[in-house]
């Protein structure tokens, strides 16, 4: 019987805690990464490691490209042309967020997870630099920008 | 019941028309700060909440009104769907609605606000 709890537990634990990114941290590759383009603006997203919801993960997609992915405790940038951009993460419905990037302009999106139907859905946020430099401060790199 | 709402996931989408921006050229530097939080609700039916000391700079117009873009932070309204959105205010400096700069749209407020605001 005890096994079966034990195992259960584990179960339940593995569920839970998913797999978090397992990049370099932000703070070990900050002086490398370079600075903004001067005709383009640069969208960090960025994933707190928290134990909720994260087994979740999904594409991010910016105007209907994938450009990363949405990893518990993970971030990663692209850089951009100006314009208007719609940002999109799918689980069991899609979420979206609309905004404007402007040249020079450096914005934050966070992912963080809420309850669903059937499975969790991932849900994306514009955050202030400040709050997000301070998050960004200890997580963990998850890929190189795709190329257009 | 609309926080309940969102959570399953029945969560409306906002309500907004397309609208015609026209970017400040500078001729005109406004700046007000909100004096109290302020609590609106956007036709989507989600509250939100301009908060105090929050500090919106004049970014030019649409038809409905004067748009004010947050300063030194982010402001955002959600329905289904989260969209960056800036204040339209109108002459008489009431908050009447809000600019989607990334869809170009607006979306109304379902009862307008006087915005309890010193201008700079």
């Amino acid at each position: 019987m005890s096994t079966l709890k034990s195992a259960l537990a584990l179960v339940v634990l593995v569920t839970v805690a998913g797999c978090a990114a397992t990049g370099p941290l932000y703070s070990e590759i900050a002086a490398t990464i370079p600075p903004v383009p001067a005709s383009k603006g640069r969208v960090y997203f960025y994933r707190a490691d928290t134990i909720v919801g994260a087994a979740l993960t999904s594409d991010i997609s910016l105007n209907g490209r994938i450009v990363g992915k949405s990893e518990r405790g993970g971030f990663f940038y692209v850089d951009e042309d100006p314009g208007s951009f719609k940002a999109s993460a799918s689980t069991e419905v899609e979420r979206q967020l609309t905004f404007t990037l402007a040249a020079g302009e450096t914005k934050y999106i966070k992912s963080s997870t809420s309850f669903g139907v059937l499975v969790g859905r991932i849900n994306l946020g514009l955050v202030s630099p400040d709050e997000a430099k301070a998050e960004i401060a200890g997580l963990h790199y998850t890929e190189m920008p795709q190329k257009k | 019941m609309a926080w309940a709402c969102l959570l399953v996931g029945c969560a409306p989408e906002v309500y907004r028309v397309p609208t015609h921006f026209s970017p400040s050229t500078g001729e005109r530097n406004a700046v007000f700060v909100i004096r109290q939080d302020i609590d609106v609700v956007p036709s989507s039916g989600y509250p939100r909440t301009l908060k105090a000391g929050s500090t919106w700079k004049y970014v030019g117009r649409v038809p409905q009104g004067s748009v004010f873009a947050i300063k030194d932070d982010v402001f955002m309204i959600e329905g289904r769907n989260r969209h960056e959105a800036q204040c339209v205010v109108s002459d008489d400096h009431k908050l009447v609605g809000f600019f989607l700069p990334g869809e170009q749209a607006f979306t109304s407020v379902e009862q307008q606000v006087q915005l309890p605001a010193s201008r700079q």
